[in-house]
């Protein structure tokens, strides 16, 4: 099954296809401060490299974030009215999901982070590898990136655009823990959007293009910002 | 990408305006020598003159006042000028959810570049970083104005030191 | 457009062929959940007029001024059906929107003529040459008169949107209790400026407080509705004056607020000018509005590429 798959919550436009167990293409296009202008012509330019076109594309996976939410917005958007106006299926894939499946084999936890944007807050969750596929253990985690560090309490690898920029904090928890923390990298691919959907497609499921979310975490950041600046408030006799 | 500077580091300045052009050109100076990354959170009532001062600091980062215009429906206004200006306003929004939905957490993540400038940012204190410029405006009559600023960080304790002398 | 009008209006009972995208100022419940409600929008658009998304020839869509989030999924949405379908794409400024809103209303508004675009995000005075030909003559160069009639009614209590509950209120009042000013008033450009009248306001409603005399909100509502009335109608018939056109244009929220158009219809009555406001459903943002922008964009610039992106602060060029 040939299935396109999309992803713009990490301020870059994800494009890939999968079919059956090749994927035909991937790319990543840099989009720092809009996702919008090019994704059509992404979308386009992947296909065509993968001598398709659109009518040849049987469902569509569509990365629902959490990351940037102007950037999760256009993805969701692109993917649902692809899948209305074309007829065909859609999924919608956790973005952390397809960030999890992305740090490749291992038997360790595998942890997506993903920075929130400001005051060191960040988005996580916790992966454990099965025999054939990935699970999440716990809830997803919006917070800041000390409170993460708290939780892993056993070998782990770090992965995601938020592993990245607090390197040294994972690696002085190494240290101080005894037990290994490794930061991998990790770039959004489309084409794990695009096989995650294809498996969930595989076993009968999708979703409804018409009612189909971004994964926001709204309700769970919105208290990560305001209570903490409410202890801080306090600490620091701030008005306000 | 980091917050790194502690708010414990506070800078105060309080300047008082007798008329609406004295705003005006306080907001010029301090648009004159602010830097890229720079937050600016503007609390007041309605008709304080957030959005006049707002003008001035445009005009003080050579945006002309003729692009410059109230951002209340919009919520978010972008100028050009020695560097880019967000003007936001958030009279609309009454949650921190409203505020993300509007992309509040980008434009921050973009803010190293440029200028934010939001008015009635009492309602987004929380997502502000730790290094911020505050100025409070309390209306003493028709037209006169006492701006109270504080800046949050090392960033900003020597602008607002700075804005003393002429 | 040779045809201009006759195609115009033919196009009128089918306007749907264009499948209307809307991204800018909405109600305000559905303004936070855009990507959650737009595939509806689109379905219930083509439902409602008894079509499928075969019949659909061309996709309209705001992608010039309004609320960024709320362009980008109209923009990216309409990108994809346009993408899907293998359509024409148009992006449309919402104030040429809006001055389509009233010749969708009245296909008979002669050309050229003046159009005030007036709205809680927007005051613009627009010589209308032609379909799609257009001068800037002036706008706000702060809050838009739409802004003043809200934050009046904030402060005073009174409810949302405050047009109408201003406009409800000002009904049993005195336009004369107060002398509010006039702002730009005598100012010999067409631009205007309504935050300073908005202070006014504040000043007198907390003076009165002070000396606890009664709070007349009536004569206030009044006495500040007429104000901004008085600035609308009079800038606006100068600019017809000066172009030498007998047609006045009015639309956006604004034009629904009953003494302006009566005050419109009286002075041009007076003055041998014909004035025109749209149908009351065509007031607000809508999309029908952009469809038919869309359609005269289309015929006469042809369509947009697929790399169209939005502008949320565009000026209303020529």
């Amino acid at each position: 099954m040939k299935v396109l798959g999309i992803d713009t919550s990490g301020y870059a436009n994800a494009i890939g296809v999968s079919d059956g167990d090749r994927i035909s293409g991937d790319a990543f296009f840099e989009a720092k401060t809009d996702s919008l202008e090019k994704i059509v012509s992404n979308i386009d330019y992947v296909l065509k490299e993968a001598g398709l076109c659109l009518g040849d594309i049987q469902g569509i996976g569509v990365g629902l974030g959490p990351g940037s939410w102007t950037g999760i917005r256009v993805g969701v958007t692109v993917g649902k009215v692809l899948a209305y106006s074309t007829g065909k299926p859609v999924c919608g894939i956790p973005t952390l999901k397809v960030l999890a499946y992305s740090a490749g084999d291992t038997s360790a936890l595998v942890c997506p982070v993903i920075y929130a944007g400001t005051r060191d807050t960040v988005y996580a969750a916790f992966y454990r590898r099965g025999e054939d596929m990935i699970t999440r253990e716990g809830e997803y985690y919006v917070g800041s990136i000390a409170g993460l560090i708290e939780m892993i309490n056993e070998p782990a690898i770090m992965t995601g655009s938020g592993a990245e920029a607090y390197r040294h904090l994972f690696e002085q928890k190494a240290v101080s823990s005894g037990f290994a923390i490794e930061v991998v990298e990790s770039v959004l691919s489309g084409a794990m959007v695009a096989r995650l959907a294809a498996r969930r497609f595989g076993r009968g499921e999708s979703d409804d293009a018409l009612s189909l979310e971004p994964l926001y975490l709204k309700e769970s950041t919105a208290r990560a910002f305001v209570s903490r600046y409410s202890a801080g408030a306090q600490a620091k006799g701030e008005g306000g | 990408m980091l917050d790194k500077i502690h708010s414990k580091i506070q800078s105060h300045y309080t300047f008082t305006s007798a008329r609406p052009a004295t705003s005006f050109n306080f907001g010029k100076r301090l648009g004159e020598r602010l830097a890229g990354g720079s937050i600016i959170a503007l609390i007041g009532e309605l008709g304080c003159g957030k959005t006049l001062f707002t003008k001035g600091i445009c005009a003080g980062l050579g945006v002309s006042n003729k692009y410059i215009s109230s951002p209340t429906f919009v919520l978010v206004n972008e100028y050009k000028g020695r560097l880019p200006v967000f003007h936001m306003d958030l009279y609309r929004l009454d949650t921190i959810t409203e505020e993300f939905e509007i992309g509040m957490l980008d434009y921050l993540s973009r803010a190293e570049s440029g200028v934010i400038v939001v008015e009635w940012a009492e309602k987004v204190l929380p997502l502000l970083p730790d290094s911020y410029l505050q100025v409070r405006f309390e209306v003493l009559s028709a037209r006169g104005r006492q701006l109270e600023l504080t800046g949050f960080g090392e960033k900003f304790a020597g602008l607002v030191g700075g804005l003393g002398s002429r | 457009m040779a045809d201009g009008r006759e195609i115009f209006s033919n196009k009128i009972a089918t306007q749907l062929d264009l499948l209307n995208k809307f991204g800018g100022v909405v109600p305000e419940i559905a303004a936070r959940r855009h990507t959650e409600l737009i595939g509806y929008v689109i379905k219930e658009a083509l439902d409602s007029a008894g079509r499928t998304l075969n019949d659909v020839e061309a996709v309209a869509v705001t992608s010039k001024q309004g609320l960024i989030g709320c362009l980008l999924v109209g923009v990216a949405a309409a990108k994809s059906l346009s993408y899907a379908l293998q359509v024409p794409l148009i992006g449309v400024h919402h104030i040429e929107g809006h001055i389509f809103a009233n010749l969708l209303s009245n296909p008979q508004i002669p050309m050229p003529h003046v159009c005030l675009t007036v709205s809680g995000g927007h005051t613009m005075l627009v010589y209308v040459k032609d379909y799609c030909q257009y001068e800037l003559l002036g706008s706000t160069l702060d809050d838009a008169a739409g802004e003043a009639f809200d934050k009046i009614a904030k402060f005073l209590e009174l409810g949302f949107p405050g047009g109408p509950v201003v406009d409800k209120l000002a009904a049993g009042g005195d336009k004369k209790a107060f002398g509010f000013p006039r702002p730009l008033m005598r100012a010999n450009n067409l631009d205007f400026s309504f935050s300073g009248l908005k202070t006014s306001v504040i000043n007198a409603f907390k003076d009165k407080v002070a000396r606890n005399e009664k709070l007349p909100l009536e004569d206030i509502a009044a006495s500040f509705q007429e104000a901004v009335v008085d600035v609308l109608v009079n800038k606006t018939l100068r600019a017809a004056s000066m172009r030498g056109v007998s047609s006045i244009s009015v639309s956006g929220g604004v034009s629904a607020n009953s003494r302006l158009r009566q005050v419109f219809r009286d002075r041009c009555q007076r003055q041998g000018l014909e004035v025109f406001f749209p149908h009351l459903s065509l007031c607000t943002d809508n999309a029908a509005m952009i469809a038919a922008a869309g359609y005269a964009r289309l015929k006469k610039d042809g369509a947009a590429d697929m790399n169209l992106n939005v502008l949320p602060n565009a000026p209303f060029e020529v």
